[in-house]
């Protein structure tokens, strides 16, 4: 029996020996493509030579193998006019374009084998454009990069208004976010309302769904690939904003011009700057807020060579503290009287750090590299600081005595990863783009750890002193070792056929338990007319880390755990199907639908309590099965003053747990098994830079579990209990929601840049959308004392009605 | 300091709004509530009938009838025997064997539901031992086998059957019979706390909340094809009776005959959840809970439980009690 080792080699040896007859009588052109006046690398730009084309990488770098002899290469990229150079290709050469931002905005005129957007061999791959997420109508007047997903067909929102993403029927815990290539843990502020993906420090942003590239692994439902600027190389800008809730300050420049550039990207919450002020009108040191930092050094070091260091810390805090003071005199002038001071600090924060060096190397014209080092950090902190002083003369002695007590509490939980990575482009031919790589990480999972530090201080003589740290008992530090190699190639088969079929092998080892998992990967294109095409694709993922999550919103108290010898990984299989048209000019059809097997997915347990959830875990939970399907209606409009597009999503979303321990063993539906979707989203360019924008979405309301009437079960020892009489899970589901928002922005040019006012109105109809819903029983009397009325009833908190924000940002 | 903590709570949700949300429950006409865990060997059967309203349970007025069908024959009709509940008590005799298809059927009035399960096979007990535990409890060491085949569900329970004799200088006045479900300690056994085992590690926080194992259910997937040993262990206060209420009535002397019983229940899949569930909802954390209890059902036209299990049962006698 062949291994799999010997199936790659073997397939690598098939793709070599399809290139090298070809390879002779042709030469390959290589380069970065990159923004002219800011020298940042435009990924996913055009380069075409007759019915020849490539894209850039994640890097901007580009490489298309053509016959010697003379050729025209067009250069393009979306809002960048065109840039067309001529040669008599003899040799492999190296060409680096910088394209000029266009006056309007305009579709890329290359239709070439891009990793995602219509033209790709990929299905379910969308590219976010960066504009869309900047001019959104949005909550606050915060433009947020999740929140644009959430408008995606395919991807819904969790509760009403906040962050969380479900993709495809999947759950929040199944998407893998990436910052730079870096995973990202709890991406969320305020509890979800907001990501803590700041729109200024963003470059482009890829929402991955359906045929998964086989690079990418470790989680099941969608992958997130968020983009950061590199930094300008020619000269300094910045940007400082006021929104309704956040500050933000934006710098970006070249250190040495065309050399090293860095770009520095804070926002923070108002508080975090008048913490001063609040402490003033509080009376007490107190104050929330959130904060997001993001740096970034670009250094071109060479042609051959560049080096990125990224870092990005955010935090959310709160913070409370308190002073009390008493004189406990039993008559005035009390010579023994005691005098109590103490002061009590509360403080609990949590958040990422994220920090990472890659390093671009071009081999040759056809071999691209990238190797990435990795550390990211999500800790949560709570503490408790109690301090007292009892100040007095004793009665006995009469001798002034001073006792100082202290009390310390810190519990901490989190995750770190260590990351190390390289992955290869290899061009062998023009049919041929080769992508290849492995990754290593190396997680450590803190459930959860309690300090205790108690002393008491006697007149500067320590009478009593405890220092302990506590662990939870059963639930250890963890150690997970994931280890990932794969190899992809996006195969122009024929003029009219496009294949990409990949692997991902993955390596899972934790608490002594070893866990393999082979991912095949596989997608084509077939285009019926350069305007219309059909693509089909089928993708295996495996997830090692749960995230133990007891409520529909973000809470620093969530957890990511590892896989154990108990829970398996979470796998999934994955079929789509789709037809694509884009036979008007600037617009853009697509119709896709999915089949979607999720295994060893988990639920918890009835009864499960929301406290202490993390202590043995595992036992908190059932393993079963899920089926996805759906079908999803894209239509974009790209070109002219008004842009957008409409999103519809009929889908389902079940789950089954055969062994009976949930829902007797019978389907039942997710708890966001959505049936209708849509968004619809647009935007007006009037020009003289005054823009508007709205976005209406409708959703199906999401399901939940709620008592349905009173029943009375029976006990062994036969006793007779009334209770609370349930179906089944999610037995009942909640109205549908829908909202529409609107902005309008207004950009003035000003002697150095411009200033925008953002005017946002969030739910503008006040649609009453449901946040949160709880149920209870009711009975009513009359005077008489005889029920009159009796049932369930059901309440809705709404926090998110009619919001309307106003911003302003001062670019230079 | 409560209110200065609520400061960013409400800064948060200063625009939040509570109001109610239609619902028109999709069933609200009153249903038959039937239960029922028989017991092979049990010289009656009990079932209960009560009647399930949106709000409330209440008793059904007018006559009500139960009866028992065996393998599709009818086995009894069940008399009703008065009680002070408003539940409705009906008890019959009938003898079940491994296999057999019982099926009961209640109807009152308008009203009509029906409840099929299959009897299990017997479950073998193969030895009981006790051992001292720590503060006066007892540590039991339950050596059972399970036959191997599939999944198997099973109960444990463990009871203080106690005979008590009253004399009134030197005359029987009365007696009494005091049975009492033992509250498990599963925290020890790996089958019985499904894993959750407590720490021994001195300095850990035991920080798990899972739900308390009342009712001893198990099932085999961790000892599947053999012989286990099963150790829980019961508290003092359950061996001495602790929550018996001798009569009201002159007496200066009393002779107990105190005796424990290990029984060993073989059970359908659905009430082992039916179990847990009861679990669940007497451990008292169901008010936080993540999910909701949903006891399982399994009556027809109507709601409740009805259950069979197959017990073996080992008697021991109790050498050290006292009554206190």
């Amino acid at each position: 029996m062949m291994t799999v080792g010997k199936l790659i080699s073997a397939a690598a040896l098939l793709l070599l020996t399809a290139a090298l007859p070809a390879a002779a009588q042709k030469a390959t052109v290589s380069g970065y493509i990159t923004d002219s006046k800011t020298g940042e690398t435009l990924i996913g730009a055009g380069v075409v030579e007759s019915a020849t084309g490539a894209v850039t990488n994640s890097y901007g770098f580009y490489t298309i193998t053509l016959p010697k002899g003379p050729h025209t290469l067009t250069f393009s990229y979306v809002g960048y006019t065109d840039e067309t150079i001529s040669l008599d290709l003899r040799r492999d050469t190296v060409i680096s374009v910088a394209l000029n931002p266009g006056a309007t905005l305009k579709e890329s005129t290359v239709v070439a084998s891009k990793d995602a957007g219509i033209a790709s061999t990929r299905m379910g791959a969308l590219e976010l454009p960066m504009q869309v997420i900047k001019h959104s109508p949005v909550l606050f007047g915060e433009h947020d990069v999740l929140k644009t997903i959430q408008l995606m067909p395919g991807v819904q929102s969790g509760a009403e208004g906040f962050s969380g993403i479900y993709v495809r029927g999947g759950g929040p815990e199944e998407n893998l976010l990436l910052l730079d290539g870096i995973p990202l843990y709890n991406a969320e502020h305020l509890m979800g309302i907001l990501s803590v993906f700041q729109p200024e420090a963003v470059k482009k942003v890829t929402l991955y769904k359906g045929s998964f590239p086989a690079r990418y692994g470790g989680r099941i439902s969608s992958i997130i690939d968020v983009r950061t600027n590199d930094g300008n190389l020619k000269e300094f800008h910045g940007s400082v904003g006021i929104g309704a809730i956040t500050d933000k300050l934006h710098l970006e420049g070249p250190i040495i011009k065309d050399k090293l550039a860095f770009s520095l990207s804070g926002r923070a919450m108002h508080t975090f700057l008048y913490t001063p002020i609040i402490h003033k009108l509080a009376g007490t040191p107190v104050n929330y807020y959130f904060y997001d930092l993001n740096g970034k050094v670009t250094w071109r070091i060479s042609d051959r060579d560049r080096l990125f260091v990224n870092f990005y810390t955010g935090r959310d805090l709160f913070y409370f503290k308190e002073k009390d003071n008493e004189d406990e005199s039993y008559w005035e002038d009390d010579p023994y009287a005691r005098i109590s001071s103490g002061a009590t600090r509360i403080d609990i924060n949590w958040g990422n750090t994220l920090a990472g060096i890659r390093w671009n190397h071009v081999f040759s014209s056809k071999l691209f590299s990238n190797t990435t080092i990795a550390y990211t950090r999500y800790r949560m902190h709570v503490g408790l600081d109690v301090t007292a002083e009892q100040k007095y003369k004793d009665y006995e002695t009469g001798i002034d005595t001073r006792v100082n007590n202290t009390f310390q509490f810190g519990y901490e939980s989190g995750m770190r990863d260590i990351t190390a990575r390289i992955d290869f482009d290899y061009t062998p031919s023009p049919e041929h783009l080769v992508k290849f790589g492995g990754e290593y990480v190396r997680h450590t999972f803190i459930p959860e750890t309690i300090g205790g530090y108690i002393s008491e201080v006697s007149m500067g003589a320590v009478s009593f002193k405890m220092d302990t740290t506590f662990k939870a008992s059963a639930n250890d530090i963890l150690k997970g070792h994931e280890l990932s190699i794969y190899a992809e190639d996006d195969f122009t088969v024929a003029d009219r056929l496009t294949l990409n079929p990949g692997v991902h092998l993955a390596f899972f080892h934790t608490q002594g338990t070893p866990y393999w998992s082979l991912e095949p990967r596989m997608s084509a294109k077939y285009a019926f007319t350069p305007n219309f095409s059909a693509k089909a694709a089928y993708s295996r993922m495996a997830q090692y880390v749960h995230l133990l999550s007891p409520t529909a919103i973000t809470l620093p108290t969530d957890l990511w755990v590892p896989i154990t010898d108990k829970i398996k990984p979470v796998t999934s299989d994955q079929t789509s199907l789709g037809m694509y048209w884009t036979g008007i000019d600037g617009w853009e059809f697509s119709l896709e639908g999915y089949l979607k097997w999720m295994h060893n997915i988990l639920e918890y347990s009835d009864g499960t309590s929301f406290f202490g959830n993390s202590a043995n875990w595992q036992n908190n939970v059932e393993m079963g099965e899920g089926f996805a399907r759906g079908v999803e209606l894209f239509v974009e409009k790209k070109k002219g003053h008004l842009t957008g597009w409409l999103g519809y999503t009929l889908a389902w979303s079940d789950r089954r747990f055969p062994d009976g321990s949930i829902n007797g063993g019978e389907w039942f539906p997710y708890r966001y098994d959505r049936r209708h979707n849509v968004s619809l989203v647009l935007n007006y360019d009037f020009g003289h830079g005054l823009n508007l924008s709205g976005t209406w979405t409708y959703a199906s309301g999401n399901t939940m579990t709620i008592p349905e009437r009173m029943t009375a079960v029976l006990t062994p020892d036969g006793e007779i209990n009334e209770t609370r009489y349930i179906s089944g899970r999610n037995n009942y589901r909640l109205p549908p929601s829908h909202r529409l928002n609107l902005g309008l922005s207004w950009t003035r040019k000003k002697r150095h840049g411009n200033a925008v006012w953002d005017l946002s109105v969030y739910n503008v109809y006040n649609r009453m959308n449901p946040n949160f819903v709880f149920a209870d029983t009711y009975t009513k009397y009359n005077m008489d004392g005889n029920v009159t009325e009796s049932g369930i009833e059901l309440q809705k908190l709404t926090i998110l009605p009619f919001i309307p924000s106003i911003g302003w940002t001062r670019n230079f | 300091m409560d209110k200065k903590l609520l400061i960013p709570l409400l800064l948060a949700v200063s625009a939040a709004c509570t109001s109610e949300l239609e619902y028109i429950p999709l069933n609200v006409q009153p249903q038959i509530v039937m239960n029922s865990l028989m017991t092979v060997g049990e010289e009656e059967h009990s079932v209960y009938l009560s009647l399930s309203r949106l709000d409330r349970v209440e008793g059904i007025q007018g006559d009500a009838q139960v009866q028992c069908f065996v393998d599709g024959s009818l086995a009894a009709t069940a008399r009703e025997v008065p009680t002070d509940q408003y539940q409705r008590l009906f008890v019959f005799k009938a003898d079940l064997h491994e296999g057999d298809s019982v099926r009961l059927v209640a109807t009152a009035g308008e009203y009509s539901a029906s409840a099929g399960v299959v009897v299990p096979s017997a479950p073998v007990l193969e030895a009981v031992d006790t051992l001292p535990g720590i503060d006066g409890s007892l540590d039991f060491r339950i050596a059972m086998k399970d036959n191997g085949q599939g999944t198997d569900y099973y109960s444990i329970g463990i009871f203080t059957n106690i005979r008590f004799e009253f004399y009134n200088e030197g005359v029987l006045v009365a007696t009494d019979f005091y049975r009492h479900r033992c509250r498990l300690d599963t925290s020890g056994d790996l089958i019985l706390s499904e894993d959750n085992i407590a720490s021994s590690n001195l300095g850990d926080l035991d920080l798990d909340f899972g739900t308390p194992n009342f009712y001893g259910a198990f099932l085999d997937s961790r000892f599947e094809l053999g012989s286990v040993v099963l150790k829980p262990s019961i508290g003092r206060y359950e061996i001495d009776a602790f929550y018996y209420f001798p009569p009201m009535i002159p007496y200066d002397e009393v002779a107990v005959n105190p005796k424990l019983s290990v029984e060993l229940s073989h059970i359908q899949p659905r009430h082992y959840y039916y179990l847990k569930a009861l679990n669940s909802l007497e451990s008292g954390t169901s008010d936080l809970a993540l999910e909701d209890v949903s006891v399982p059902d399994n009556v027809e036209g109507g709601m409740g439980f009805v259950g069979i299990s197959n017990t073996a049962v080992r008697n021991f006698e109790l050498h050290t009690w006292n009554l206190e």
